[in-house]
């Protein structure tokens, strides 16, 4: 999986225009919990029950998406968790299907959609889609645009692309980001 | 005085007991800056913000309440995928990964919840190192004893 993790990286360079942050290790687990981690050491964490597995290349991808998320450490992650894993799921989801056939991979989308139809990010991703939707920009320009922002800053971000809208418009626009962000970072 | 930026930020970040504090902040700025309606925007965003937040915490609490009434079997999947993704914090953590590992007894047909167990293990990894920057942050802070 770490030569995977490699070429993934490659290809991820390239459609992203920036370099990974990746320490080049693979740390391999059998915690039962856990399919994947990005710890904030910059290595990535695997369980080794993958191997194998189709629906592997979408927990390498999202794993290697952290390492090209702008201001990625423990205080903003702890305090807006939805807007890193949000933003790094739906990246995935949008740029697994060219980067797959880049590295020659074939695999039956039903074996992800499977797994997405419930994914638990779901609601951080439902979040951010109903922000987008006031915005009429194009899902990857949006989410790729979030990931190069540093965490803390992509609601101002999003804020602020509130401007270019008028009026009652604008207002609609507040109103659903304040509502996303209460689930973006949610805590007890 | 705070940049247009950073009163943004300082609004968009503020938790809701910051709010009046907050107002107040925002209408100081707008007095300085009467010409910017940046500052109405903001007291707009804020007044959106209230309820969405306190809706949130209500039913984050009757999670709780439901956890402490009946155990975390009673809860739906939703609701205990909300009260593992809410927790923060090394104590936190292992308490939602205790509920977690309870309410998939009590639900041994249905898949487990690795996104949970995944933001977990990454908000305990946050909390160790959040702890051990504190603590050397403390050290060098504390006078060293002299050498004898």
């Amino acid at each position: 999986m770490r030569d995977e993790l490699q070429q993934i990286r490659q290809v991820l360079e390239e459609q992203i225009g920036r370099p990974s942050r990746w320490s080049g290790i693979l740390e391999i687990t059998s915690d039962p919990a856990v399919r994947g981690a990005k710890p904030f050491r910059c290595d990535i964490v695997l369980n080794e029950s993958l191997a194998g597995q189709d629906v592997r290349w979408r927990t390498l991808i999202h794993e290697m998406l952290h390492t090209f998320s702008a201001g990625y450490n423990r205080t903003d992650f702890d305090q807006f968790p939805g807007w890193e894993e949000g933003v790094v799921e739906q990246c995935q989801r949008l740029l697994r299907p060219s980067l797959l056939a880049a590295l020659g991979v074939r695999v039956d989308e039903a074996v992800f959609q499977e797994v997405e139809a419930t994914h638990l990010y779901n609601k951080y991703i439902d979040a951010l889609e109903q922000i987008r939707a006031h915005l009429s920009m194009e899902a990857e320009a949006f989410y790729l645009g979030l990931l190069a922002v540093p965490i803390r800053l992509r609601k101002g971000f999003a804020y602020g692309m509130g401007a270019a809208l008028s009026g009652e418009e604008r207002r609609r626009y507040w109103d659903t980001c304040s509502q996303g962000s209460a689930v973006l970072k949610e805590k007890l | 005085m705070m940049t247009r930026e950073e009163l943004i930020n300082y609004v968009l970040d503020a938790e809701l007991e910051e709010f009046d504090t907050v107002r107040q902040v925002v209408r100081e700025w707008g007095e300085a800056h009467p010409s910017d309606e940046e500052p109405e925007n903001l007291q707009y965003y804020l007044a959106c913000s209230e309820e969405p937040i306190r809706r949130s915490r209500a039913e984050l609490r009757a999670i709780q309440d439901k956890i402490q009434n009946c155990g975390p079997a009673c809860l739906t999947r939703e609701e205990v995928a909300r009260f593992g993704l809410a927790s923060r914090g090394i104590e936190g953590v292992a308490q939602a990964r205790e509920v977690l590992f309870a309410w998939e007894r009590a639900h041994p047909d249905v898949p487990r919840m690795y996104e949970v167990f995944e933001q977990l293990y990454m908000m305990e990894d946050a909390a160790r190192g959040m702890a051990e920057e504190e603590d050397a942050a403390r050290s060098e802070a504390s006078p060293q004893p002299l050498a004898a």
